[in-house]
C-alpha cells in the first residue's frame, strides 16, 4: 500500500481531519468564551481571540450557497472539477471540494465524504529513491445522487 | 496629520512584452513622475515600492537609476492592493511629518515573472485551506456571479456589461493594452475558466509601472514649477478581510463596505460627490459586485444601474472610464499606484478621449488576495480619495 498523508499536512499546522470514534472527521473549535463555532480551528477564536476552545467535529452535511466548475488546470487537480460554497451546522461558511454529475443549487444538501484526491511523488532523501504518497482529504456528495446510487 | 497633495504621476504603457524587465518598468514610471512633478530626483525623501513578483530589492534597484538612493527605501506587497498599499504609506509618512516628499511606485512583469515561478495568475495558494482544495481567483469570481444571479436576477448579458463598457472605454486610453471595443457574442465566445467566466471576462496578464510623488503643502506652494492643479489626497484608507461567517454572502464585500465608509468619513464627503471611480475589475462580474459595497448605488440596485448606463463614461458616475483592469491587464503590483494616476489625470483634465467632463474628485481602489481558510475573500482593500482644491 502506498504511503497516505492528510491533505493539510504540510501546509496547515493545526489538525484539520482527524480519526472520529474510528472514522474521520473535521476538526473545529467551540469557544467557550463567546459561544462560535469556528473551522478551521486555529490556534485562538476567530471571533473573539479567546484559547478557551473546545474541539469539536463538524457535521456530515452540508447546504449548498454558490457552486462552480473549474476549466482550467490547478495542479495537482486535473480539470473540470467542482467547488462550492457551502453552510456546515448553519454556523461555519466554507469552501469545499464536489463530486456530482450536475452542479449543486443553492440549497442542496450534500453529504461528507473522504478518500484520496491525488497522488504525489516523494524523494526520500536517505533511501534516495521516490516514492508514491496518496493524499487523504475531505470532499462532498450531493445527497440526492446517494440515494440514487443506494436506489441502482 | 496636515494634508497632503499630488505633485506628480508617471505610467508606462500596460502591455505585454517579455523583453522588458520590471524594474525597467519601475524606473520608467517613476522617472515619468519625478519629470512631471518637475523636481529633482534627489528631493525624495522616502520611496515604496509594490511588486509582487520581482526579485527581492527590486525597488532599490529601479530607484538607483535615477540617483534616488542613501534614502530609506521599502519593498511592499498586498496582493492586488499592493499598490495602493504603497501610496497609503507615503501618504501617512508625508501627513505626519516624517517628511515632506514621498515616492510611491508599482511595477510588476507578468510575463517575465510569472514565468518563472511556473503559475498562472489563477493562485491556488497551499498555505490556505482555499487554495489547498483548488480555489483560483476565477473560481471565487464565479461564485460571486453565481450569487449575482441568485440574489440581483443578474443574466449573463447583465455580467458581461462591465467588461463590454471598459473595452469600449479603452479605445481612447492610448496606455491600454486592449483598445477595441467587444460585443456580447464575443465575450461568450471566448474560452470558459471557471462557472460562467469565459476569457474576455477576465483582466489579461501584463507588465506596466506606475509612479506618483506625494508632498506637504508647503512643499507643493514653493515647488510646483508645471502649475499643476492642487490635488488633496482627500483619503487613504487600508482595511483586511475579517471573519468569513454565515451572515457574510460571496456577492457583498464587507472589507470593501468597510474601507469605502472610513474612506468617505476620512475625506468628509460621499459617494454623491464623486465624478469617477477606477476600482479592481479583474472579473467582469466583480465590478458588478463592488458598486454597492462603495454604496455607488443603493444597496440591491447595482444589475438596475449598470443596465441603465449609470456608470458608462458618459453615464452619471463613470466607473473605470480609462478601460480598467479588463482592458488595461493587471500588472499586480502596479495596478494600485495605476488608479491613483488616472484619478489624477482625470482631476487635471489631462485624460485626452476617456477625459470625464469637469471631473474635481475621484476615487481609486483595489481589492486583494482570495483565500478561504477562514477569511471573507477577498483578504485586503485599499481606497484613496482625491479632490481638486480650487484657488
Amino acid at each position: 500500500m502506498a504511503k497516505q498523508r492528510y491533505l493539510t499536512e504540510g501546509y496547515i499546522s493545526k489538525e484539520v481531519i482527524a480519526d472520529n470514534n474510528g472514522k474521520l472527521g473535521i476538526v473545529a473549535h467551540r469557544c467557550r468564551n463567546c459561544g462560535k463555532l469556528s473551522f478551521p480551528a486555529y490556534e485562538l477564536c476567530p471571533y473573539c481571540s479567546s484559547d478557551n476552545t473546545d474541539r469539536v467535529f463538524l457535521s456530515d452535511e452540508a447546504t449548498v450557497l454558490a457552486a462552480t466548475v473549474t476549466y482550467a488546470p490547478v495542479p495537482p487537480y486535473k480539470p473540470p472539477f467542482t467547488l462550492a460554497m457551502v453552510d456546515i451546522d448553519d454556523e461555519v461558511r466554507t469552501l469545499v471540494r464536489v463530486e456530482s454529475k450536475d452542479l449543486p443549487k443553492v440549497g442542496d444538501k450534500l453529504r461528507l465524504k473522504f478518500g484520496v484526491l491525488f497522488t504525489e511523488t516523494e524523494y526520500d532523501r536517505k533511501k534516495k529513491v521516490s516514492e508514491d504518497v496518496d493524499v487523504v482529504g475531505y470532499y462532498y456528495v450531493p445527497v440526492a445522487e446517494e440515494s440514487e446510487a443506494a436506489e441502482n | 496629520m496636515r494634508d497632503v497633495f499630488v505633485l506628480g504621476i508617471g505610467q508606462t504603457r500596460f502591455f505585454a512584452d517579455p523583453s522588458i524587465s520590471c524594474v525597467d518598468l519601475g524606473a520608467t514610471a517613476a522617472l515619468e513622475a519625478v519629470t512631471d512633478a518637475g523636481i529633482n530626483a534627489k528631493q525624495v525623501q522616502v520611496a515604496y515600492c509594490s511588486s509582487m513578483l520581482g526579485p527581492i530589492t527590486s525597488g532599490q534597484m529601479a530607484l538607483e537609476r535615477l540617483g534616488i538612493c542613501d534614502l530609506p527605501i521599502i519593498n511592499v506587497t498586498n496582493a492586488c492592493a499592493s499598490g495602493n498599499t504603497a501610496v497609503h504609506l507615503a501618504y501617512k509618512d508625508v501627513a505626519a511629518g516624517f517628511c515632506d516628499v514621498a515616492l510611491a511606485v508599482g511595477f510588476e512583469s507578468m510575463t517575465q515573472n510569472q514565468k518563472n515561478k511556473g503559475s498562472k495568475g489563477l493562485l491556488a495558494t497551499k498555505e490556505d485551506l482555499g487554495g489547498l482544495l483548488g480555489l483560483t481567483m476565477p473560481s471565487f469570481f464565479s461564485m460571486v456571479c453565481y450569487r449575482l444571479k441568485e440574489l440581483r436576477g443578474a443574466t449573463m448579458e447583465d455580467l458581461c456589461i462591465p467588461t463590454i463598457k471598459n473595452h469600449y472605454n479603452a479605445q481612447f486610453n492610448p496606455r491600454a493594452q486592449y483598445n477595441k471595443p467587444l460585443t456580447y457574442e464575443q465575450v461568450m465566445a471566448s474560452p470558459r475558466i471557471a462557472g460562467d467566466l469565459t476569457t474576455l471576462q477576465c483582466c489579461p496578464q501584463s507588465d506596466g509601472g506606475a509612479a506618483v510623488i506625494l508632498c506637504s503643502e508647503e512643499f507643493f506652494e514653493k515647488h510646483n514649477p508645471k502649475g499643476h492643479p492642487k490635488i488633496r489626497v482627500a483619503a487613504s484608507v487600508l482595511h483586511s478581510a475579517g471573519w468569513l461567517s454565515t451572515d457574510k454572502d460571496l456577492v457583498f464585500s464587507h472589507v470593501m463596505r468597510a474601507t469605502g465608509d472610513e474612506a468617505y468619513k476620512m475625506a468628509g464627503f460621499g459617494p454623491d460627490r464623486l465624478d469617477l471611480v477606477e476600482l479592481h475589475d479583474a472579473f467582469s462580474g466583480e465590478e458588478m459586485a463592488a458598486y454597492e459595497p462603495l454604496r455607488l448605488c443603493p444597496d440591491g440596485e447595482c444589475v438596475n444601474y449598470a443596465r441603465k448606463g449609470y456608470f458608462n463614461l458618459d453615464g452619471k458616475l463613470p466607473v473605470n472610464p480609462s478601460g480598467g483592469l479588463l482592458s488595461l491587464g493587471h500588472p499586480l503590483g502596479a495596478s494600485g499606484v495605476r488608479v491613483n494616476c488616472e484619478v489624477v489625470r482625470q482631476i487635471r483634465g489631462e485624460a485626452g478621449g476617456y477625459q470625464v467632463k469637469g471631473a474635481k474628485t475621484g476615487l481609486a481602489q483595489m481589492l486583494g488576495g482570495v483565500l478561504l481558510g477562514g477569511l471573507e475573500a477577498a483578504a485586503v482593500c485599499g481606497i484613496q480619495i482625491l479632490e481638486l482644491v480650487e484657488s
